[in-house]
């Protein structure tokens, strides 16, 4: 049986699509045509509970709903939780660089840390904390007495304690140090603005760090992924599932010189062979990208030897769905997935207006040939903000003619998120 | 009394309830409907109308009912007599229709009622109704399933003598191509209809297809349609516009299977547990009622500081040894799952909740 719709989750689906932005909550409702990929993410998320790490590839065309899946995937590792990571790659954000765009790129993720409860982002300090509440809720109960009553002596060897699974992590005792700190200051009512400095990478140099927080250690370009595993090390020992970080827009990485090229896959090649050889990481990295992207011979991952061996399809998945290896390819929706998308739109829509709508399963489809016509393939954000227009018309105005509605009706080319 | 005119009293049990003048033996006045009175037909007494005043008696006799067996003989009786038996049939439960007792006399057939069959609906080798019939019944005929691009009926069906199955028949639409002005070819719609479909007539700069208009339930036409240059990738402008309501519906329960199972809606709250003091386990698990006894008494009691306002929230904070985030998190994580939003940021009380806030925690359920 179909999940129910409330009221307030469908006004929110609607006003979302007529905004044409993925709705925050209520996103798998209209996830037409992805249950494969669905099962494969949940795959991931229960092998990285079990401490298997999983690292792909989403690869669409512009409009396939690369963006609509990072969203869903978000939401749903929150749901079931995961702390979420997630960052869109720019010329001025990449995976490295040699003027801080990797440091950007992890700022970025720090920044959109979020955890079911805190879903708008800037959870990081939260999951120190909550953790740090856990902990000090832990002494205490040992202890036998109030949480204020737990001295910060007992809690530096309870953090370190805590923390034991992340020792042999690079960076952790610098890591540590940091933690302690920012409690012992939150513990005096202090500022903790400096230890999150460090945590979020904001320190530039050692001695910026040194200066701040008293560690001979920063986040930097070429180290930014070790800092990320302490991240999801750190969000197992707050109770969480692990880490889940998406990273969108890859597609930049083709525009960069090939020198800087060659060392943003370098990076990923890294992070790849890390998450899928280590045991016991506790992190889900997804890249998200076009084909261009993918199989480009010249500027695209498969330019890249030792990504390609690893990535390419083997010859017998060709022109096959398959969803165990490390690309997940995500098919444009095919006419009658798109009539199932905006039949179920329909439906949404009728919840979140309260009505019924004269607007038959046969009347979808003139409305699917109707703009369909035009010469380029209609992205299903264009499909959707179109409809949900046309529905608010005739819900609106109900002695509006349909037929006349639909008649030649143009959508704009939509071809996704674009960057300079 | 007028001239030689005679009165007629019409009396019903000693009543008088009409009365009529007469002359050389004819009222003046129609005679009346004599009163009704269940269970019995009531008539006028004859009476002779003749030199003097008469008084006319209303008769009453019991209605009867005329029984009738199946072979058509009959024997009639009082209505509160005792019925006969109806002819016996063997495998069968005689009874006499029920019947109401009026004014009028009755006639009354024996009813028998046979052995139930199942009858099933069949289309497409799936059931898809069921009816259950006595012997000599005819089944109500469900509607029948509909097929794309064909025409459905359901075979003449007999009166029901034993179980049986029925099966939908479905006659192939005609599909009409309109290929040129007042022609058209016409074929018979079958799974294969592409390959045996006529040439969408050429037109320079375009790319054509056949899209599928209107059907009559007997006929469906076609006209080409045309699209500018080659055709895309887009699935759906590279020619025929045809949707196989087979795979909608599929993409429909594929999308019901992902909405089910990653819908956030009915989930536990995934945020890590950490109770200081002892959780308060009292109160139903529905809306705000379920979210109070998913709180522990620390976040209660921070949510009560929050109502009250921001120093007081930071006391209750610093009394407890508690960090803001932290405790936020944890209430915001049940409380999308009792009730679908973060209700408290920063320490301030989402407006739309506050009140209903403000009593759930004054009833301390």
């Amino acid at each position: 049986m179909a999940a129910k719709i409330g009221k307030k989750t469908a006004a929110m689906i609607v006003k979302a699509l007529a905004s044409g932005v993925v709705p925050s909550r209520g996103a798998e409702q209209i996830a037409v045509g992805r249950r494969d990929e669905v099962s494969a993410f949940e795959s991931d998320f229960q092998g990285v509970s079990d401490g298997d790490g999983a690292f792909r590839f989403i690869i669409g065309e512009y409009g396939s709903g690369k963006t609509f899946m990072t969203r869903l995937v978000r939401a749903r590792a929150a749901d079931l939780g995961f702390v979420v990571m997630n960052a869109d790659l720019t010329p001025s954000n990449r995976l490295r660089g040699s003027n801080g765009e990797g440091i950007r790129t992890y700022r970025q993720l720090i920044a959109s840390t979020s955890f079911k409860g805190m879903m708008e982002g800037g959870a990081a300090e939260a999951l120190v904390q909550s953790w740090l509440v856990k902990l000090k809720s832990d002494v205490a109960e040992e202890l036998g007495c109030k949480p204020s009553d737990v001295t910060v002596r007992e809690m530096e060897t309870q953090i370190r304690d805590g923390t034991s699974a992340m020792s042999h992590l690079p960076f952790y005792s610098d890591f540590l140090k940091v933690v302690v700190k920012y409690y012992v200051r939150m513990n005096g009512g202090h500022d903790v603005s400096e230890a999150m400095r460090w945590l979020n990478g904001e320190c530039n140099s050692i001695t910026d760090s040194k200066e701040t927080v008293g560690v001979a250690s920063c986040v930097k370009d070429d180290n930014w992924y070790d800092f990320l595993k302490l991240w999801a090390q750190f969000a197992v020992s707050a109770g969480y599932q692990g880490l889940v970080v998406l990273i969108d827009q890859a597609d930049v990485l083709l525009k960069t010189a090939p020198a800087a090229r060659n060392s943003n896959y370098e990076t990923l090649l890294a992070m790849y062979n890390d998450v899928v050889q280590s045991h016991g990481r506790p992190i889900a990295v997804y890249v998200c990208g076009t084909v261009e992207f993918l199989e480009d011979e010249a500027k695209g991952l498969y330019c890249y030897g030792a990504l390609k061996t690893r990535i390419e399809d083997v010859r017998f998945e060709k022109s096959r769905d398959t969803y165990s290896g490390p690309v997940i390819r995500l098919k444009r929706l095919t006419a009658e997935e798109q009539e199932a998308l905006l039949l179920k739109i329909l439906e949404i829509h009728q919840i979140a207006e309260e009505y019924e709508s004269p607007i038959t399963q046969d009347m979808v489809e003139d409305y699917l040939r109707s703009v369909a016509s035009g010469p380029r393939p209609v992205s299903p954000r264009m499909l959707s903000r179109d409809f949900i227009g046309l529905l608010d018309v005739l819900h609106a105005f109900p002695d509006t003619d349909f037929r006349s509605l639909i008649a030649e009706r143009k959508l704009d080319d939509d071809v996704g998120q674009t960057f300079s | 009394m007028r001239g030689t005119e005679h009165l007629a009293r019409f009396v019903v049990k000693g009543r008088t309830v009409w009365m009529a003048y007469f002359k050389d033996g004819v009222l003046k006045s129609p005679v009346p409907d004599v009163p009704k009175m269940k269970g019995f037909v009531g008539c006028w007494a004859e009476t002779e109308l003749g030199d003097s005043d008469v008084t006319v008696e209303a008769v009453y006799r019991p209605v009867r009912v005329t029984y009738v067996q199946y072979d058509g003989s009959s024997v009639s009786l009082d209505w509160d007599a005792p019925a006969p038996e109806p002819f016996p049939f063997e495998g069968c439960e005689a009874s006499w229709r029920r019947f109401d007792v009026g004014t009028h006399d009755l006639e009354v057939k024996a009813e028998y009622r046979g052995p139930a069959f199942v009858v099933r609906f069949m289309a497409d080798g799936k059931q898809v109704a069921m009816e259950e019939c006595r012997k000599g019944e005819r089944p109500a005929l469900p509607p029948v399933p509909e097929k794309r691009g064909y025409r459905g009926g359901w075979p003449a069906v007999v009166p029901c003598a034993r179980r049986i199955k029925v099966h939908a028949e479905y006659v192939p639409l005609r599909m009409r191509f309109v290929t040129g002005i007042g022609k058209s070819v016409c074929i018979d719609y079958g799974p294969d209809w592409k390959e045996r479909a006529p040439p969408v007539p050429a037109r320079k700069g375009f790319t054509g297809g056949w899209a599928v208009g209107p059907e009559d339930g007997m006929e469906v036409i076609l006209k080409p349609l045309y699209v500018k240059g080659k055709p895309s990738k887009g699935p759906d402008v590279s020619g025929v516009l045809v949707f196989d309501r087979d795979m909608v519906e599929k993409a429909l329960e594929d999308l019901d299977f992902v909405a089910e199972v990653w819908c956030s809606t009915d989930r536990e709250p995934q945020a890590p547990e950490y109770t200081i003091n002892d959780v308060s386990d009292t109160g139903s698990a529905t809306g705000w009622d379920g979210f109070a006894s998913s709180l522990s008494a620390v976040e209660k009691g921070y949510l009560e500081s929050c109502l009250e306002g921001r120093i007081e929230s930071e006391d209750f904070l610093r009394k407890q040894g508690m960090l803001r985030l932290a405790v936020e998190s944890a209430i915001n994580a049940a409380a999308e799952d009792m009730i679908g939003d973060p209700i408290v940021l920063d320490g301030e009380i989402d407006k739309d909740y506050e009140a209903d806030l403000r009593e759930m925690l004054k009833d301390g359920s």
